[in-house]
């Protein structure tokens, strides 16, 4: 109780009343219509952009996401093989190898075959026996 | 005893048997092609003939000196060849190929009489896929010859043969890829028909020759590279004729070459991964293509399609309890 009579004192004083009476003073800031309006439509300007950015943000771009990746996974899922035509493969050297043997040996017959022609080609002549007959 | 009478009884039926075979087959075939199935064991000559080959991107010509009664062929080679001193000698029963460097002597089914045979039955089974034409051939060792052209039912050119109207001997042999280039040739540069050639020929003797056959290379090479040792059963008809490795990355492929009554086999193995797909993709014309897995260790077969194929496919996965 005497606490609330010292603050009605002091509010009560010279100095207090002085102020009151000077921001009594000062001019109502209330902003006019026109102010109003301008705002206004600049917001609608504003937003009317934003909401566009918005439907391109979470509707197209992972409908496009989504697309490519389902495009990536058929693919991948549905990749045709490729023929190998390059020759390099062990399938194609084993029928190559078959191939050649059948090939071959309609034409050899009783001769050296390929294969023979590589392993048992002498490096160096074979010394003829009958040279030696020379020597007598 | 017994046994003798027997191997008589049983080698004079399937002389029966082959003979019939040969007339059945040579049915509506050209006159000079049956010319040359019907002499083909009773030809007497000596002659030279070049034999040249395209192989792996490397052509190679050899000369070879034959020498040749019925069915018994012996084959010499040039001193100044490569092979100089190698004798092959080659009866219905063997092909003894004697290596004097290695002083060694291999021992391998018979060859001669297949390609001939291989052709008409060819012919015979593919009557429908083969266009055969006899026209005038050039004149090959000095003789005037007939060709006889094969080709597929589109025309192109298989086998071209250069028969000797006369006698009936194939003078010049020459066989086409799939693209029509020639893959292969022999061709007699001199010819001389004979009354009688010293049986002596057809014998070799020296002492301390070491023998080789295709099974015994087959042994070593798969105890080599840690693969199985198989075989096609012999009662099948087919004998092997050359086992090697060839390594396309790194990773060795056995095969082991047959040839027997419906062609040539060829058994592979290895333990790079097969994709059976692929395979029959590469085989073209009438070749059927078989693979299976076993302890680790891929196997393919190839050769050509028949019955026999798929009994000796199916009887070897079997005795390796394929999967």
């Amino acid at each position: 109780m005497k606490d609330q009579n010292q603050l009605d004192e002091k509010l009560n004083s010279e100095g207090m009343r002085a102020i009151s009476e000077m921001v009594k003073g000062l001019p109502d800031d209330i902003p006019s219509m026109s102010w109003r309006s301008q705002l206004n439509e600049r917001i609608l300007a504003e937003a009317k952009p934003k909401k566009a950015f918005d439907l391109h943000r979470w509707l197209l771009r992972p409908a496009i996401g989504l697309g490519l990746a389902a495009a990536l996974a058929l693919v991948v899922v549905f990749r045709p093989i490729a023929p190998d035509t390059t020759g390099s493969s062990v399938e194609s050297l084993m029928i190559a190898t078959h191939q050649d043997d059948v090939n071959y040996a309609s034409v050899t017959g009783a001769g050296l075959s390929v294969d023979e022609m590589t392993e048992f080609s002498n490096p160096t002549p074979v010394a003829d026996p009958l040279l030696d007959l020379d020597v007598f | 005893m017994f046994s003798k009478f027997s191997a008589c009884v049983i080698l004079v039926a399937s002389a029966a048997v082959g003979h019939a075979q040969k007339g059945a087959l040579a049915e509506g075939l050209p006159e000079i092609l049956k010319l040359a199935v019907s002499r083909a064991d009773s030809l007497r000559y000596t002659g030279t003939r070049i034999v040249s080959v395209r192989a792996r991107g490397a052509q190679r010509d050899t000369v070879e000196y034959i020498t040749r009664d019925g069915n018994r062929i012996r084959i010499d080679f040039p001193n100044d060849s490569a092979f100089a001193g190698q004798v092959i000698i080659e009866d219905p029963q063997e092909r003894r190929h004697y290596l004097p460097t290695q002083n060694e002597v291999r021992v391998l089914p018979p060859r001669r009489g297949e390609s001939l045979m291989r052709l008409v039955a060819s012919l015979a089974r593919f009557r429908q896929e083969r266009k055969v034409s006899v026209e005038n051939g050039s004149v090959i060792a000095g003789r005037m010859t007939r060709l006889l052209l094969v080709a597929d039912r589109r025309g192109n050119p298989l086998q071209k043969l250069f028969i000797d109207p006369t006698t009936g001997a194939v003078l010049k042999s020459e066989v086409f890829d799939f693209v029509g280039t020639s893959v292969g040739s022999y061709e007699f540069k001199n010819i001389e028909f004979k009354d009688r050639i010293d049986a002596n020929l057809f014998r070799v003797s020296r002492k301390g020759l070491r023998t080789v056959s295709p099974q015994s290379e087959a042994k070593q090479l798969a105890a080599k590279f840690n693969l199985r040792e198989i075989q096609i059963p012999p009662d099948s008809g087919y004998r092997l004729e050359s086992a090697r490795v060839i390594r396309p990355e790194g990773e060795p492929i056995l095969a082991l070459m047959y040839s027997g009554p419906s062609g040539r086999l060829t058994v592979f193995q290895t333990k790079t991964d097969l994709k059976p797909e692929r395979l029959s993709k590469f085989a073209r014309g009438d070749i059927a293509t078989r693979t299976w897995r076993s302890g680790g260790i891929n196997f393919a077969l190839v050769g050509p399609k028949s019955e026999n194929f798929d009994r000796i496919a199916d009887r070897l996965k079997r005795d390796l309890g394929a999967q």
